[in-house]
């Protein structure tokens, strides 16, 4: 057999006995099970700690060692990055605050910028349906377009009047305080439709992945037997 | 004897409640240290607040007592010196280190003040958060559903058992479900969309996704990096997680073997991780060489490639395909680079994920969002590549009848044991 296949052979027996180890979590916590996780976490950690290294530090602090004229940046980065090691120390903890500080201050900046301009002002416009069969061009399509919109419509404030929240009314808002009660009972049912179809989603997802793995012990797994002549 | 930690009841060895209040008696929580009297978590070997040498055991009945011989009371409280009963008392270890001031010469602010019965109660609640184990697999006794609100063990293994029969179903029948198939809307706007890049054409590939979806998204990705390449598309990967970046190497190797003379450097690039979420997406759409100077396969410059030439940013891409399990990373993608670009981006997406990306799809925002496996099966592509885990129709037929069972099983067989 060439090397090559040997390999391959040796590479599809440990995902194999993996994968078995990660199944048998259906009889419980067992030490096979727990021996897979361990092993997943640490070559996870490992291979995450080793990219970071050869494709993120290394390729910056070469070029600051051999251009610190150009490169010079870079050494106020690495700076910023070795003072968040300072937290450990008591004396220079304070210190790590300043990169600590600046992380959070450009993350939540961009987190928050991005949520406006990408999903919040986008989201609204979206909403914003024309309800009229005529804009949709009519006939029978038309109508059922329009009242898809009517629906999206609903549903949408439906969903906001479940989180409006309010003491007891009195007088003249009282009625107006029922109906807004009534939509956001509505909305708490749209809402749990929303979520029975992101659960269902996660189930499928789990489901296609677990015939995945069968799949790849009954064709590769036991197949690798066949290839060894057992 | 066990001290009950609710009403102080000493209790035999061998009670797993309390005789006087019922409450649960686990191992000891405290160990009380000899010097200060300051009470400690069971796991310290020296005192919290003393840094005293805690030699003995701990056991609650030794800890009730010497409590009760200690220097102070509940009437006469010292200043800064814990009460015995304090449930905040063994947090320390847990809290950020702070002095503790000298009991004589600075008297704690808080010396007079007597709690009321809402805080006593938070921090109690506090204290079991942050003390109590969570160990792995196991249900907490009191949180477990006791006799008849639980699934009996059989049926539990009956469903375990016609899950996996279900996802065997496809090798059983050969899948035949697969015939009645066809492809949605999105899916065949995707496959048009393909058509419609001209050979040359850069596309960047953001493998967004863990190993562990592969499964799901593998045979999608291929379907479509294999039609893109055919059609003579350069394809330029990146990621934004560590493990994405084995991912694309293992699908564009995979690709590169179905489309002919499709070649690393000249045909497609493996750019690399591109750190830092937000930032780095954002700074990626500005200057990509700044943020990944390398790729990933050859360590070289990137510019000295064929397939980069002419590419300063992200808007640089003729489209972008976002191959992703994670809400949050499609959304960063959407909100970081879909907002700096004028070109399309297209989604492929675990069914998890697809119906919080449905609105970003309806907004336009994605100009296409496929899912799945199924997505998979309903893509258009001649001479396919060849996967078992494609097979996977009547195992989703299969799944819908074992959840309308569970379904039965969950209203009926609870209802039939209430009536006996």
């Amino acid at each position: 057999m060439p090397l090559a296949n040997i390999g391959n052979l040796i590479g599809i027996w440990i995902a194999g006995l993996l994968t078995l180890a990660v199944l048998s979590y259906i009889l419980g916590d067992n030490p096979v099970y727990r021996l897979a996780q361990h092993l997943f976490v640490g070559i996870a950690a490992g291979y995450a700690a080793a990219l970071a290294w050869n494709h993120v530090l290394a390729p910056r602090l070469t070029r600051l060692v051999q251009a610190p004229a150009e490169a010079w940046p870079v050494a106020l980065f690495a700076l910023l990055g070795l003072l968040l090691l300072a937290r450990g120390w008591r004396p220079l903890a304070a210190l790590s605050g300043i990169p600590l500080g600046l992380l959070m201050g450009t993350g939540a900046a961009l987190a928050l910028g991005g949520i406006l301009t990408g999903t919040l002002v986008p989201q609204l416009a979206a909403s914003f349906v024309p309800l009229a069969p005529a804009a949709y061009g009519g006939g029978v399509m038309g109508w059922a377009l329009a009242l898809d919109a009517a629906f999206l419509l609903l549903c949408t404030l439906a969903v906001l009047a479940a989180f409006q929240y309010h003491r007891a009314a009195r007088g003249s808002l009282r009625l107006w305080y029922r109906g807004v009660q009534a939509m956001g009972r509505l909305g708490r049912l749209v809402m749990m439709v929303a979520f029975g179809a992101i659960l269902a989603g996660a189930a499928l997802s789990f489901f296609t992945i677990l015939q995945s793995r069968l799949a790849f012990l009954v064709y590769e797994w036991l197949g690798s037997l066949a290839e060894l002549g057992l | 004897m066990i001290a009950c930690q609710e009403c102080g009841h000493n209790n035999p060895e061998s009670a797993q409640r309390c005789e006087s209040c019922g409450a649960p008696l686990g191992p000891a929580l405290y160990r009380e240290c000899p010097a200060c009297g300051a009470l400690n978590a069971a796991e310290r070997s020296t005192c919290s607040r003393c840094l005293a040498p805690l030699t003995a055991p701990p056991s609650g009945a030794d800890a009730s007592e010497s409590a009760s011989d200690s220097s102070f009371t509940q009437d006469e409280p010292t200043a800064g010196a814990p009460q015995e009963d304090d449930p905040l008392a063994d947090l320390e270890g847990l809290l950020p280190p702070a002095a503790v001031p000298d009991p004589v010469s600075q008297p704690s602010r808080f010396a007079s003040h007597e709690s009321s019965e809402a805080e006593r109660d938070d921090a109690a609640l506090l204290h079991r958060i942050a003390t109590e184990p969570a160990p792995l697999g196991q249900v907490r006794r009191e949180d477990a559903p006791t006799g008849r609100e639980r699934m009996p063990d059989g049926i539990r293994w009956l469903l375990y058992l016609l899950v996996l029969l279900a996802a065997l179903a496809p090798l059983i029948t050969g899948n035949r479900g697969q015939q009645w198939e066809s492809p949605r809307p999105q899916t065949l706007l995707l496959a048009e969309a393909v058509a419609d890049i001209a050979p040359g054409e850069r596309v960047l590939v953001a493998f967004d996704y863990a190993p562990g979806y592969g499964g799901e998204l593998d045979p999608l990705a291929e379907r479509v990096l294999t039609d893109l390449a055919r059609r003579g598309a350069v394809l330029v990967a990146i990621s934004t997680r560590p493990e994405g970046v084995g991912l694309a190497r293992q699908v564009l190797g995979r690709v590169a073997t179905f489309a002919p003379d499709y070649r690393y450097g000249a045909n497609y690039v493996i750019l690399g991780y591109l750190p830092g979420a937000e930032r780095g997406l954002r700074l990626a759409t500005q200057d990509l060489a700044a943020i990944l100077p390398h790729d990933d396969v050859l360590q070289m410059p990137w510019e000295q490639l064929p397939a980069m030439q002419g590419i300063g940013t992200l808007n640089d891409f003729e489209a972008t395909l976002l191959l992703t399990d994670d809400g949050n990373s499609a959304r960063r993608w959407i909100e970081q680079v879909g907002t700096q670009v004028d070109t399309p981006t297209y989604a492929l997406a675990t069914a998890r994920i697809e119906p919080l990306l449905i609105p970003y799809q309806q907004s336009g925002q994605l100009a296409a969002l496929v899912g799945g496996v199924y997505g998979a099966l309903e893509y258009p592509l001649e001479d396919a590549p060849e996967r078992h885990d494609l097979h996977s129709t009547d195992g989703y037929l299969a799944l819908l009848g074992v959840f309308f069972l569970a379904a039965v099983l969950a209203n009926v067989v609870p209802w039939r044991m209430h009536q006996n």
